[in-house]
């Protein structure tokens, strides 16, 4: 076995250091973000007083907001979530609810329960969509703007561009039928638009994680801590990933991820861009790019923004069948997005997106996994045999891993100072496990599903689509097919789209 | 017999401040804070008019409204909407409202609607 | 190369990290607790201090006195938070109740802290100045007011200017249609809604702003105009319809939804037909309107316009009509 020992040994000597760098490289990157977060939290709660929010909600002058529902298979929840969709607190908009051919009693449902009649008005047919029109309908009553859309199925970002093609508000939001909503989401996501109607032509809201939390009526009564060790572990990847990433990078103006679960854009832009790609895995995040590509030809002054506080919360899974899946999908979806935009990598042209943004993801989200996962191999292997100096282990261990926790932890630290959702003391400690036991199988784990996902996006394998089971929202959770880039192995930034 | 009136309303403040303008006009008032309760109360309680804002969190005043007088109960309903949401004011009446008054308001000018109400 | 790692190195790492860890979970309960601690204090002072305000509420002139004499009595702790406890209620109601609040906002001494701090160095408190002005509005608020609505900082100039939509002197009026001008830091949203909320006082100066040349000032005039409905105003709102500015020509055509000008029509129609945005938002006002001025409009739009347009205009496809 000498020859292994030699080989190891050579192995190491080159990139030992240099793999340290790169933990810590991607852990200090971390924390930086979270670091402006915090500041950008800390600037934000003190303005509270005189945000203006009431004012806002009153004013007929709002610009008008079309929420696109696309609905696939959600009998059981379709009636409570247009209803509170509906009932969201703003002074103007309108749902559109696309039926993506479901084969269940969904769109039953809604045309009783609304007493829906034919819209028979012109499909104006901006933009291409691959499943056949069945037909439009909307309520009858003028004080409830529901207009719903019967089509073939062909996938949600076909639904949400027919959804988008009869859109007729200026400013369009996707949600998801399964979402539930804060009820002042539509406010908190368009304030933006409002504070600067001129140049943000996207904003995105926090996704949060429902599972275990009390909800009524389509809204969150009361928040709790999931059930499952690994849902909860998710939760905190969210606060890292979601709430405070996304937040610094949005500050940094790089911000190249909305989640789909709660994105709103100028309608106009939207249009202009082509809508969705629905041939794209990671639809939501091919379409931010495709924005952040926009404004650098030619709308230099636009931005993507996000915004911090709450706004929808969704399912997440709970088993790790569903969750391997997912993972799978993000990383697959992120491997063939910044493939596609690769031009942009490192390319001055596109600011801080091509110089900061991209390279991140580049290096500290498509390769983490396989970079962790070797390292892994190499150093438990290199230590069987001799090869690698148990304190060279040891300090990998610690830039790696422990390195990664304390950011994490950070994370949690600043959502306490910040938004406290989570009252309860005995919420903390799971909480604080969670933090640990992320790098004690967690990651790994999703490490190897994200290469099988990377894998499967190189050989372009067919993917295929999970069925999402909804059993109302005091069952079970299986959470549909997200397709957001996944975790890096040093705690980076998973997207949604559920 | 003293006149009950229920007033329903997520925000403890309008609670308050209704309640004790209500109360200081010898009216007889009880308070809940969400649609559930204003449902179970409504149901229980011999009212004379009932008091019910619109935007709740949960279940939202035109539902409850809906359910009530779906139960045949034809009580006085007064809607407290918030401004800038005149859909509102169109679907509470059809539900069944009879008044409305838009936030922010007058707790005497409330007053004047309940009494007119119970009149 | 591994043996140049020195084994203190590692020690000093572990020791650093726990540290840090430890630090950060003391930071994590302490906030906790802290915030805990300061929530029950609240409860406890809202146990007692509430009923008082109430009370204010509803006093009889003859009470008021007294009351305001008791508030005035509280330690400093107690009258800041009767302070807090007045704004939050301020927020949804009006009238003599609102008016007893304001009173003992000012007897508590929340008024005078809030004016003092009308110059602070801070920005944010400044802003949060010019809010509680319109909440409170003591004496001397119209003039603050002026004031901040011309601070270094966009952010306060806009809180001011949403204040301002409270007051409906002439002075507060034009501030806030200066406001509406390009360039001016402030979101015409917030501009335009203060106008609305000034309501009838505004008057003629919608008229005047309707032909001002800062293309912003048109754009808000433009909005509010039609929910206004001043009197005089038709003439002006339908000519913004042909305005060089394209916001000012959807705003324009927003209003004529509201209040329907029959001069307008033409230019409507013309601009139904050319299409875009701007004809989908022709087409809506020309919908709003009597059907006997509009016939021959939607006659054209509903032969040659194009499918967006068509739609908003309401008009049936003509695979419907088929």
């Amino acid at each position: 076995m000498s020859w292994l020992h030699d080989t190891l040994e050579a192995i190491f000597a080159v990139i030992a250091w240099p793999a340290a760098a790169y933990f810590v490289l991607a852990n200090t990157s971390m924390l930086l973000l979270v670091l402006l977060a915090a500041r950008h939290f800390a600037r934000y709660l003190r303005r509270s007083e005189h945000r203006g929010e009431d004012a806002m909600a009153a004013s007929p002058l709002s610009l008008g907001v079309s929420v696109i529902v696309p609905a696939y298979n959600e009998a059981a929840v379709i009636l409570t979530s247009v209803r509170s969709v509906l009932d969201l607190r703003y002074p103007d908009h309108e749902v559109i609810v696309v039926n993506d051919g479901s084969k269940d009693d969904t769109m039953r449902l809604l045309k009783e329960g609304f007493a829906l009649v034919p819209d028979e008005r012109d499909v104006p047919g901006r933009i291409p969509v691959r499943g056949a029109l069945r037909g439009v309908w909307r309520s009858p009553d003028p004080a409830v703007p529901l207009l719903v859309v019967d089509k073939e199925n062909s996938g949600r970002s076909d639904s949400v561009n027919l959804g988008l093609d009869l859109a007729s508000k200026e400013l369009v939001v996707m949600v998801d039928a399964d979402s539930i909503l804060e009820p002042d989401a539509l406010l908190s996501v368009s304030k933006p638009f409002a504070d600067d109607p001129e140049r943000v032509v996207a904003t995105g809201g926090v996704v949060r994680i429902v599972n275990n939390s009390r909800v009524q009526a389509g809204r969150i009564v009361d928040i709790r801590m999931p059930k499952e060790l690994i849902t909860r572990i998710q939760v905190v990847e969210y606060l890292r990933a979601f709430l405070l990433g996304r937040t610094a990078w949005s500050d940094l103006n790089a911000l190249i991820l909305i989640s789909g679960a709660f994105g709103m854009f100028r309608r106009d832009v939207l249009i202009d861009v082509g809508g969705l790609d629905a041939d794209s895995i990671g639809e939501d995040f091919e379409l931010v790019m495709r924005i952040q590509r926009w404004i650098r030809h030619g709308h230099r002054e636009s931005r993507v923004e996000f915004v911090a506080e709450p706004v929808s919360w969704t399912e997440a899974p709970s088993t790790l069948k569903v969750l391997a899946r997912q993972r799978r999908r993000w990383h697959r979806g992120l491997w063939e997005v910044l493939w596609k935009y690769r031009s942009m990598l490192l390319n001055p042209r596109y600011g801080r997106v091509g110089m900061l943004a991209l390279p991140y993801y580049w290096l500290f989200e498509l390769f983490a996994p396989l970079i962790e996962l070797v390292g892994i191999v190499l150093v438990v292997l290199g230590l069987l045999v001799g090869a690698v100096h148990p304190g060279m282990a040891l300090l990998l261990l610690i830039v790696a891993y422990v390195y990664g926790t304390i950011v994490t932890l950070a994370a949690v630290v600043v959502e306490e100072a910040s938004f406290h959702r989570y009252e309860r003391w005995r919420d903390m400690g799971t909480t604080l496990w969670a933090v640990v036991a992320e790098s004690l199988g967690y990651r790994q784990l999703t490490a190897i599903w994200r290469i099988q996902g990377w894998w499967a996006g190189l050989t372009n394998r067919t993917q295929v689509w999970g069925e999402m089971t909804r059993t109302g929202f005091a069952g079970a959770t299986d959470a549909s097919d997200a397709v957001m880039p996944g975790a890096s192995a040093t705690g980076g930034q998973p997207d949604r789209r559920d | 017999m003293s006149k009950r009136i229920l007033v329903v309303d997520d925000d403890r403040d309008i609670r308050d401040l209704v309640a004790i303008k209500l109360e200081s006009a010898g009216l007889e008032v009880e308070t809940r804070a969400d649609g559930s309760e204003a449902l179970q109360a409504a149901s229980e309680g011999d009212w004379s008019v009932i008091v019910l804002d619109v935007m709740m969190p949960g279940m939202s005043g035109i539902d409850v409204l809906r359910l009530i007088r779906d139960r045949g109960d034809r009580t006085p309903v007064i809607l407290l909407t918030a401004r800038g949401q005149e859909k509102d004011i169109e679907a509470g009446f059809a539900a069944g409202a009879d008044h409305y008054v838009t936030k922010p308001f007058s707790p005497r000018a409330l007053l004047a609607r309940v009494t007119a109400a119970l009149g | 190369m591994t043996t140049l790692l020195p084994p203190s190195l590692l020690w000093w790492l572990l020791a650093i990290a726990s540290l840090v860890v430890v630090g950060m979970l003391i930071s994590l309960v302490t906030q906790r607790l802290v915030r805990h601690r300061r929530e029950r204090r609240r409860a406890e002072l809202d146990e007692r201090l509430r009923p008082l305000v109430l009370e204010a509420s509803i006093a009889e002139d003859d009470e008021v006195d007294a009351l305001l004499a008791r508030v005035r009595a509280l330690d400093a702790e107690e009258r800041a938070h009767v302070g807090r406890t007045v704004s939050l209620m301020l927020r949804g109601i009006t009238g003599e109740a609102a008016d007893r609040l304001r009173a003992v906002a000012d007897a508590s001494g929340l008024a005078p802290r809030v004016i003092a701090a009308a110059h602070h160095r801070d920005a944010v408190i400044r802003a949060d100045v010019a809010e509680a002005l319109g909440l409170l509005a003591p004496e001397g608020a119209l003039a603050l007011l002026l004031e901040l609505a011309d601070d270094p900082s966009s952010d306060v100039r806009t809180v001011a200017i949403r204040a301002l939509g409270a007051f409906d002197e002439p002075a507060a009026i034009d501030r806030v249609v200066v406001a509406l001008a390009e360039g001016s830091g402030v979101p015409t949203s917030v501009a335009a809604s203060a106008l609305l909320q000034q309501g009838g006082a505004v008057g003629d100066r919608v008229r005047l702003a309707l032909e001002d040349d800062d293309p912003g000032v048109r754009r808000g005039a433009a909005r509010v105009a039609g929910l206004l409905q001043a009197s005089g105003t038709a003439d002006a709102l339908a000519r913004l319809v042909a305005d060089e500015h394209e916001s000012v020509r959807l705003a324009a055509m927003r209003s004529l939804e509201r209040m329907p000008v029959r001069a307008a029509v033409p230019a409507l129609r013309s601009a139904a037909l050319d299409g875009g945005t701007v004809g989908e938002a022709a087409a809506r006002a020309l919908v709003a309107m009597p059907r006997s001025w509009t016939a021959d409009a939607l006659a054209d739009i509903a032969a040659v316009a194009q499918l967006g347009v068509r739609r908003a205009a309401g008009l049936p496809s003509a695979e419907a009509r088929a």
